[in-house]
């Protein structure tokens, strides 16, 4: 998994990166699944990132 | 035809309101946005809003009308839209009708979702009032979908509604100064510095204003694309759906239990006797049907008793009450009781001694009282001893003001002996040399034409209809 930059989110205003992915685990169970997967890759970029 | 840009408008690049001179509302969409429009106005979501009143009605123009160009493009079209009778905004609101308008948000949300569409935002500015319906106006919000996006407008949902309405219900922290001090709402971190350890416990706080302050605080997150990593991990609408319900199911159980307040008391506790109360509603009643009336304020409304007396001869009442909880009483009290034959009236808190100027953007973002629609009748009863014997306001300046907004006035003055000038003089120095009634008398027909006055039976109140002398 890459978490290369693609603006997927065409919004005219800041949305902000902690309510985009907070949205994943307020969406019910099957969302958490998707907020754990998340916060793997980001321990993985961060991890590979400071090597 | 000029076409005047609404200050406003201005964020959204694919579209922009425009005021034609007939006073008509319409909306300028670049091609893209109308593209957005043209998929959107074949759904049925769309359709049942429409026709619910849900959403704010809307043709396109077919005329050769013109905006002027954008900076970027040409528009590509434009629509009509009903115009809204008088413009609100949230800060004005009570607690009942921010949650009213929030759960609108919602509902636009997750129909517009099961039909692959979404909101691209998720402010409260988004909704108006026709008199007690909310109405959502910004149709350029809705857009289609695209698979693994979450909903772009949660952080200005949580900011503009859910918190305001938490501060409320679990603080009893009054959210209109807050949304008027920052047009934007307030933010996550904030919210969650005035929970304590008990409202950690307490429904919506931990996922939505805690976790929420903590994501927002990590820095690392800006490095990172979360949307992109979000349709990575198989993000889907269906988890946009669940947030949207639970945040219905989380609204839908906010209560406001306040204590009792001065003014939502007053009806109750006043010293009117029911001979005083039968005289002074006859007496409001005539002047309400000498002519027909369009916008009406009733100005310090309380239980809005008056305000429903000028709905029956009138166009649009606005009622005003510094008080947000005698506000809220009479939402709800319209919401149960309003006579559908009667115009609407829209209750609004709001304080003629602090009022809001012009904020946002160039301080005309969102506009002063006065400047979103004049009234042709005021209601201003029992209200003149407290603007000038409880907060100062000069006789002569309260007077000057209404003259000049150029509107016509059922207005009461109660002498230094009623026992509620008495309770409001205690402990003050009596140098209000202004506040008596031959002054009030002398002031108000220079500025007025004083059509008929009558001192109510109890003999320390003295109601006057005096028309403004600018109206046509």
């Amino acid at each position: 998994m890459q978490l290369v930059s693609m603006e997927l989110v065409l919004a005219y205003f800041d949305p902000g990166s902690g309510s985009l992915v907070l949205q994943s685990l307020v969406g019910g169970t099957a969302g958490c699944m998707v907020f754990g997967k998340y916060l793997w890759a980001f321990v993985k970029e961060r991890f590979r990132g400071r090597k | 035809m000029t076409l005047l840009a609404e200050s406003s408008s201005y964020r959204d690049r694919e579209a922009r309101v425009f005021y034609d001179a007939a006073g008509g509302v319409c909306r300028a969409l670049s091609a893209r946005a109308w593209s957005e429009w043209d998929a959107m106005r074949q759904t049925r979501f769309f359709q049942q809003a429409i026709e619910s009143g849900d959403l704010v009605r809307t043709e396109q123009r077919l005329d050769s009308e013109i905006a002027p160009e954008s900076n970027t493009e040409q528009w590509a079209g434009m629509l009509q839209h009903e115009v809204i009778p008088f413009v609100s905004y949230p800060f004005e609101w009570s607690f009942g009708m921010l949650r009213d308008a929030g759960l609108l948000h919602l509902d636009l949300l997750d129909a517009a979702l099961a039909e692959d569409f979404t909101l691209k935002d998720g402010t409260a500015y988004n909704v108006q009032w026709r008199g007690i319906r909310p109405v959502f106006i910004d149709v350029v919000s809705v857009e289609r979908h695209t698979a693994g996006q979450p909903w772009a407008g949660y952080r200005q949902f949580c900011q503009t509604f859910l918190y305001p309405l938490l501060l409320q219900a679990y603080k009893n922290v009054p959210f209109q100064p807050w949304l008027r001090g920052r047009l934007e709402g307030i933010s996550p971190q904030e919210c969650w510095s005035l929970m304590s350890f008990r409202d950690f416990f307490r429904r919506g706080v931990p996922a939505h204003v805690f976790l929420h302050a903590w994501l927002q605080s990590r820095r690392a997150l800006d490095d990172v694309d979360s949307t992109k990593a979000l349709v990575d991990a198989g993000f889907r609408k269906d988890q946009i759906r669940a947030n949207a319900q639970g945040l219905k199911r989380l609204l839908s159980g906010l209560l406001w239990s306040p204590p009792a307040s001065v003014w939502s008391e007053y009806a109750d506790a006043n010293s009117y006797s029911a001979a005083d109360r039968q005289q002074k509603e006859t007496f409001v009643r005539s002047a309400v049907h000498s002519r027909r009336w369009g916008l009406v304020w009733d100005v310090g409304c309380n239980t809005g008793n008056y305000s429903r007396i000028a709905a029956e001869n009138s166009e649009q009442v606005v009622a005003f009450d510094a008080d947000p909880l005698a506000i809220e009483r009479l939402y709800q009290s319209l919401k149960s009781n309003h006579d559908a034959r009667s115009a609407p009236i829209l209750p609004l808190v709001n304080n003629l001694v602090d009022l809001s100027g012009g904020l946002g953007w160039r301080g005309a973002e969102r506009k002063a009282l006065v400047e979103r629609g004049r009234p042709e009748l005021t209601l201003c009863l029992a209200l003149v001893h407290h603007l000038v014997i409880g907060h100062g306001v000069p006789l002569r300046e309260l007077l000057t003001w209404f003259a000049e907004l150029g509107t016509s006035l059922v207005i009461e003055f109660v002498s230094k002996d009623d026992p509620m000038v008495q309770q409001l003089l205690r402990g003050r120095r009596d140098n209000y040399a202004d506040y008596e009634p031959a002054v009030f008398d002398q002031l108000l027909s220079q500025m007025f034409d004083v059509v008929r006055t009558e001192t109510l039976a109890s003999g320390t109140r003295k109601l006057y209809f005096a028309k403004s002398r600018s109206a046509s």
